[in-house]
């Protein structure tokens, strides 16, 4: 029996220099060892056996040309014509990858850019045959409440109170106008001419169920946003006011006998430097006045002299103050007043009236240096010429004591196109490119996904194989 | 004239099949020794051989050291075989297997059935063994596949050569060599 037996502590190194793992050091000093020490040469020409041993016992364990010939059939068998020109699998998987990402984003884009679409930032609001704003209802499936600009489902979760904050505080005339200011005209009905309905009115416009502590002005604003709803208005005001002959669709008047009378169709036409930045600080100074804007438009095609139009009501006790200060914001080119051509005369009465202010002005310095007694006849002539300043330009509009509200409608016009981008236009350039962006990420992704159809079967196939 | 390891690795991740059977050529001998010495017969040494090199030409991108493609092989062929004998675990004594011949072989030198024998070491000794002895595997290849450090494989080489040769020894005794 041949035992392992080499010198105590020696076996490791013998093992590792007969698998020549020592270094030299260690290999030189396993060699002087050897060549003194007769029990470590048997160890290692034992070891040096059973390596030789357990090598030939596994000789002729070898699969041959068999086992080398099944293993490329095996291979060959996967490696099918259509996968000799595929891609490795990483890059496969980074296309699809990548198809699904890229898919999204591009939806993702085009919501944005459909969506983005629809709310231009300057917008005509449709009108009617007559001239008036189209009463479109208001969609409540989660779009944007066009009263408040805030979302349905938001908005329809506010208390009335709330409800009337965003109502009134909304300000954006260029988004969805139509809505908002044909209800702010009915905003200036006072509480007086709508109390006789006390009660029977839905606050929210959904259906006309009983509501006896309804505001007027809860009232009027639960109908907002809905077409069905100020129907349901008008019946309700038929139906328990007295007075109530309010008809929404005959709204140049309101129809409500005693009501609110009102002198309409002064219609001006302003040359100025900027059209879009006059019609917006006419549209300020309405607002600073109680009026509303019922439309406002503006259009600055090339070639074309840039436009901007705006018509609103202002209450009529305003009006001298606020069309004043309109006049002021450019050229005065016609004036038009229930459609007879009273520009001459205008021009007349705004030399008279600036006559008398100017009139009136220097009374008031003078006023200021004389002495009391003088002062006080000064001041009763100066308050005498501003009076006469009003009165000519109320003459001029027609105003009357019963009247109310004026309807006005301004054009501000610029003398010549222009030559520079402006917003309207990069805008529309911006727009435009992105939709060709769009465009072209889609095209890309559906080359993208095409490759991914052909190619993910076999992918899928060879990934079950592999499985297997 | 022979290809290294290196350059027919990348002919091979290039899409020569025919190359990878150059591949197999060089070490399906030792890689179906060491598969018979970890697992005890031939037919499951082949399958598994045939299993190892199916497996790592498609895996071929894993490998990042083409130098070292024998300890990588070995390494597929290791974690195979411990599937194979965990399928087979308890199903086939050992005296079932080959005591009969190894008892009656007619050379004494011969009645030593060496596999067979072997096949009583630990199978840690043998993966060991194998390695060293049929891939000629260095000791840092072998403990990178067994995650040790180089020193301690040296150590565990050592007792799996001292345990072979104890079983040697005895099975010498038992057959009056």
């Amino acid at each position: 029996m041949k035992k392992f037996t080499p010198c105590p502590d020696w076996s490791e190194l013998l093992s590792a220099y007969q698998d020549d793992a020592l270094a030299i050091d260690d290999r030189e000093r396993v060699e002087e060892h050897l060549g003194a020490c007769a029990a470590c040469r048997q160890a290692l020409t034992l070891l040096d056996e059973d390596r030789s041993r357990l090598e030939g016992a596994y000789a002729h364990a070898t699969g041959g040309t068999a086992l080398r010939n099944r293993v490329l059939e095996e291979l060959r068998m996967e490696n099918t014509p259509s996968s000799q020109i595929t891609l490795p699998a990483s890059w496969l998987r980074w296309l699809v990858g990548f198809t699904g990402v890229t898919a999204l984003a591009s939806l993702a884009l085009i919501s944005f850019l459909l969506v983005g679409n629809t709310r231009t930032p300057m917008t005509i609001v449709p009108v009617d045959g007559n001239g008036q704003v189209v009463l479109d209802s208001v969609d409540d499936s989660g779009k944007i409440n066009a009263q408040t600009g805030i979302p349905h489902n938001v908005y329809n979760g506010l208390d009335a109170a709330e409800r009337s904050r965003q109502y009134l505080a909304y300000d954006a005339p260029a988004k969805v106008p139509a809505m908002v200011y044909m209800n702010r005209r009915d905003l200036i009905l006072p509480p007086e001419r709508v109390s006789g309905f006390s009660g029977n009115l839905d606050t929210h416009g959904r259906s006309p169920v009983a509501s006896p502590n309804a505001s007027w002005e809860d009232a009027l604003l639960g109908y907002v946003g809905s077409k069905k709803g100020f129907f349901h208005a008008s019946d309700a005001f038929q139906n328990n006011s007295a007075n109530a002959t309010y008809d929404f669709r005959m709204n140049r008047n309101y129809g409500i006998p005693g009501g609110i009378q009102m002198a309409y169709d002064v219609d001006y036409a302003f040359l100025v430097k900027n059209a879009l930045q006059g019609a917006r600080k006419a549209q300020q100074i309405v607002r600073e006045h109680g009026g509303f804007i019922i439309d406002f438009a503006f259009n600055s095609d090339e070639g074309t002299l840039p436009y901007a139009s705006i018509r609103g009501k202002v209450p009529a006790d305003q009006a001298d103050k606020a069309l004043s200060a309109i006049e002021k914001l450019g050229q005065v080119r016609g004036l038009t007043i229930d459609g007879e051509d009273l520009t001459e005369q205008f021009k007349q009465q705004i030399d008279e009236a600036n006559k008398q202010k100017e009139h009136a002005e220097k009374l008031e310095k003078l006023e200021n240096r004389s002495r009391p007694r003088v002062a006080k006849n000064i001041e009763q002539e100066r308050l005498r010429a501003e009076q006469r300043a009003a009165a000519a330009k109320r003459a001029l509009l027609g105003l009357q004591a019963k009247h109310e509200l004026v309807e006005f409608s301004a054009s501000f016009i610029e003398d010549k196109p222009r030559e520079r981008l402006h917003f309207g236009q990069v805008y529309a350039m911006t727009v435009a490119s992105l939709k060709l962006l769009g465009l072209v990420l889609v095209g890309v992704v559906l080359l993208l996904a095409l490759i991914g159809i052909i190619a993910s079967p076999w992918w899928l196939w060879k990934y079950l194989r592999r499985k297997e | 004239m022979p290809k290294s390891d290196e350059e027919i690795v990348r002919r091979v991740r290039e899409g020569d099949l025919h190359a990878y059977g150059q591949l197999i050529d060089r070490y399906q001998q030792r890689l179906t020794a060491a598969a018979r010495h970890l697992v005890g017969d031939l037919e499951t040494a082949r399958d598994i051989v045939q299993e190892t090199f199916i497996e790592a030409y498609r895996h071929l991108d894993g490998l990042r050291d083409a130098a070292r493609i024998g300890g990588w092989l070995y390494g597929i062929l290791r974690h195979r075989a411990h599937a194979a004998l965990v399928r087979r675990r308890s199903t086939v004594s050992w005296e079932e297997e080959g005591a009969a011949e190894w008892f009656t072989a007619p050379d004494p030198g011969e009645r030593i059935d060496v596999p067979e024998l072997l096949s009583r070491l630990p199978v840690a000794d043998r993966e060991v063994l194998a390695a060293r002895y049929l891939l000629e595997l260095d000791y840092d290849e072998i403990a990178r596949l067994i995650g040790a450090t180089p020193q301690n494989t040296r150590v565990r080489v050592c007792r799996a050569k001292e345990r072979l040769r104890a079983l040697l020894a005895r099975a010498e005794e038992e057959v009056g060599l």
